[in-house]
């Protein structure tokens, strides 16, 4: 049904692609945990009893977590369309204008967070305008989770796209990615605490996150498609570690208050989970798109002199970042220092 | 042929690609030159310990995150989802082709991005001498960013050596590339000049002597705006001459757009040469937003005349904007249209259908892309008063009628079934007159 090959090789071998495709979505669901911890702590101060202090440090934290989850979701985008170009256009256009909402929600959402933020600061605490920027940036963020697996999932076969996936299917996938970035969020947070909060270093939220985030990849990962074998149980049972090391710091910061060991579980949790989840999902995808299209039988012709030029660049990026780092770092200890 | 149409229904595609294309031209090239100036006044400013124009570039580098950061990565990709829906065929060439310079861009991207926070977080903590270097980091990953992207943007004009031999090397430094980057580095640099007159109006606390101030210091920045002619002219010198005789009368709403954009750019330079650095004049912020304003027109008017003289191609002299290449219409010629079905007709026999269900097939192919049936664009104001045999014969030769638009593909059965959906097309009120006519002549 979907036309052979696109007329243009695979610019690189498929094992490269998958590497890279799989690096970038690492980083971009653990910054998608920055942002989460700025919405779930934005709510508890302007719901709950939440400190000024808290909520403002993580919310201008998750601001810069929504720019730089923008950011580092462009090459995850770039690598599908270059492995799974032909399913990915075709789901997008049979999904159409909700696909193309996906750009209105990053900007109403983006800068619904940043008005919460403003509105907080103008009202001096919650206010009726605070709490409805916040839901709008909550309902942007969910509605692009939801959009993104619709896609995904659409795009996974030649026939879902003409007859459409089940909206249950989708919420269910999103459950799983819903717990990664919540335990990621969780881990931001507890490392939040101990930079800004020596007294009480992992704060209350950070483990409920986890526990919730938890719970959430657990049950993902019992409930989802039951591919048995290879890397999709590979990627599961990277799954199932990641969500119980969640409950158990999330317990611990809960009940018996171990903050610094609970913020190692989480910190081990977190990428497990995130792993996990991308483990399972390009498994998944080459075993169920095989009988169709396998991105290792089609042609590549490597432009090599381009890959070294990316990779060059990607080094002096990387250094250049690092000298930024050491830059404020050292300032901040010039700061102490004076102080 | 291999994907389905996405139906923008009475929009058209076109307008879709337009604004978003517009709006994030406007602010990308708005963060490349504000990453320019910004670093260099803020050197200008320590060397003469101007305090005004510090204070000042605080906020305006605030208000330069704001703006970009989100909303110009956003709209870049907003690009990469609209023509993914309207053309996957060029954008599914221009990221394989290109995926290692897209890659390379990103990186810049990261860079420009944690490079601006920096400079905007850690303004006034950061010690003078490290923080301009900051703001230089930010300024040539900017650049670097435009300087990839420029390549693959005009790769689409002048494909160059390309054709031949698929080197990415030899499509990305391509014969446009170089006069492109000139003219949009110009651009860039006009629109944070531009830009730093309305923050400048809008902030609060400044007297006036400190916005003339910092409106005169920031005009430099538009001064390079008067050069806009003859790099155009140099633009136009290597372009194909088909798509430059397009700007030159071959079209006439493509002439109109060129000659506003140019004439506007040049005369905001030209003012500012000397209203604003020769005689120290200010403006207020209504006549800094209509500049800016007119500036922005401008912008769009020559993306319009960039987009336009392309045409018939989305890649030229290899795929038109339909989608298909050079080679798939030969074959196509050759074989007719359903002897490798289209997707959109995947699951149905073309032999059972009418030759009205058929050619609405074709249309969905090869037109729909550029034209709704109604609303912009549409084509049933283009054939709703001609005769099936005007229908037959404009299509038969519509790339000779009109330069810009693509040829036929397809056997002389094809254009039948084309001819009779689009006959279907006319209006009661045209098919009456067509009777009439008819009738009288008999």
């Amino acid at each position: 049904m979907i036309g052979g090959h696109d007329p243009m090789a695979m610019p690189a071998p498929p094992e490269i692609m998958i590497s890279l495709l799989g690096l970038t979505f690492v980083l971009h669901i653990t910054v998608l945990g920055l942002l989460f911890a700025s919405l779930w702590a934005r709510a508890g101060a302007e719901w709950g009893k939440a400190g000024v202090y808290d909520s403002l440090r993580v919310h201008r934290a998750g601001v810069v977590g929504f720019s730089m989850t923008i950011t580092l979701g462009v090459p995850p985008l770039l690598f599908v369309q270059i492995l799974y170009g032909k399913y990915f256009y075709t789901s997008s256009i049979s999904i159409g204008f909700p696909w193309l909402a996906v750009v209105g929600y990053l900007l109403v959402g983006f800068y619904a967070l940043y008005w919460t933020q403003w509105s907080w600061m103008r009202n001096k605490g919650p206010s009726v305008s605070g709490k409805l920027f916040w839901l709008i940036a909550v309902g942007s963020v969910l509605a692009i989770g939801y959009t993104y697996s619709w896609n995904h999932l659409k795009s996974l076969s030649p026939t879902p796209w003409n007859h459409g996936v089940s909206h249950l299917s989708v919420v269910h996938r999103l459950l799983g990615y819903f717990g990664g970035a919540l335990i990621s969020s969780g881990a931001w947070v507890s490392w939040f605490g101990k930079y800004w909060r020596s007294d009480r270093a992992v704060p209350k939220g950070s483990a409920w996150a986890s526990l919730f985030g938890g719970l959430c990849l657990l049950i993902w990962a019992v409930t989802s498609e039951h591919a048995t074998s290879g890397a999709f149980q590979f990627g599961r049972e990277l799954l199932l570690i990641g969500g119980a090391l969640a409950i158990v710091a999330g317990g611990m910061g809960i009940a018996l208050h171990r903050t610094e060991l609970s913020r190692w579980l989480l910190t081990a949790a977190a990428p497990l989970g995130i792993l996990g989840l991308l483990v399972q999902r390009e498994a998944y995808r080459l075993e169920t798109m095989r009988a169709y299209y396998d991105p290792f039988t089609v042609p590549t012709r490597t432009q090599w002199s381009t890959l070294i030029m990316f990779g060059l660049s990607l080094v002096i990026g990387l250094a250049v970042l690092i000298w930024l780092l050491a830059q404020i770092r050292r300032t901040r200890q010039v700061a102490k220092s004076q102080a | 042929m291999h994907y389905p149409i996405f139906d923008f229904g009475m929009f058209g595609p076109s307008t879709l690609i337009a604004v978003v294309a517009i709006i994030h031209v406007t602010i990308a090239q708005f963060a490349v030159g504000a990453g320019i100036a910004t670093p260099w006044l803020e050197s200008r400013a320590l060397r003469r310990n101007d305090q005004v124009m510090l204070a000042f570039l605080g906020r305006y580098a605030r208000f330069l995150i704001l703006l970009s950061f989100v909303a110009g990565a956003v709209t870049g990709v907003g690009i990469w989802f609209v023509v993914g829906l309207i053309s996957p065929e060029t954008i599914s060439l221009l990221l394989r082709q290109f995926v290692w310079g897209w890659a390379t861009e990103w990186v810049f991207f990261l860079v420009e991005i944690i490079s601006g926070y920096v400079y905007y977080f850690y303004w006034g903590k950061l010690d003078p001498k490290t923080h301009v270097k900051v703001g230089w980091i930010y300024a040539a990953s900017a650049w670097g960013s435009l300087l990839i992207i420029n390549g693959i943007l005009t790769f689409m004009l002048t494909p160059g050596e390309w054709i031949a031999t698929g080197s990415f090397w030899d499509g990305w430094m391509n014969p446009t590339a170089w006069p492109s980057l000139v003219l949009r580095t110009i651009s860039s640099l006009s629109l944070a000049g531009l830009f730093i007159a309305v923050v400048a109006n809008m902030q609060k606390g400044m007297s006036t002597d400190e916005r003339r101030h910092v409106i005169n210091e920031g005009s430099i920045f538009l001064v390079p705006l008067a050069l806009m002619i003859p790099v155009s002219l140099w633009y136009f010198a290597v372009a194909p001459s088909t798509a430059s005789r397009l700007v030159v009368g071959g079209a006439v709403a493509m002439s109109l757009f060129f000659a506003f954009g140019i004439l506007a750019s040049t005369l905001i330079g030209v003012y500012a040469y000397w209203g604003l650095l020769k005689n120290k004049r200010s403006v207020h912020l209504e006549t800094a937003l209509l500049l800016t304003g007119i500036a922005l027109i401008a912008t769009g008017s020559m993306e319009y005349v960039r987009e336009g003289i392309r045409k018939p191609y989305t890649v030229y002299h290899y795929m038109y904007a339909n989608g298909l290449t050079i080679d798939e219409i030969k074959s196509i010629n050759q074989n007719g249209f359903f002897a490798s079905p289209p997707l959109v007709a995947y699951d149905r026999d073309h032999r059972q259908m009418t030759a009205v269900e058929r050619g609405r097939i074709i249309y969905d192919v090869q037109c729909l892309r550029c034209h709704a049936i109604d609303g912009y664009n549409a084509i049933r104001p283009l054939v709703e008063n001609w005769t099936t045999e005007m229908i037959r014969d404009n299509t038969r030769q519509l790339h000779r009628l009109r330069g810009f638009m693509p040829p036929f593909a397809g056997t002389a059965a094809d254009l039948e079934d084309l001819v009779a959906f689009l006959s279907t097309l006319r209006t009661d009120k045209w098919n009456e007159i067509h009777r009439t006519l008819e009738e009288e002549e008999k």
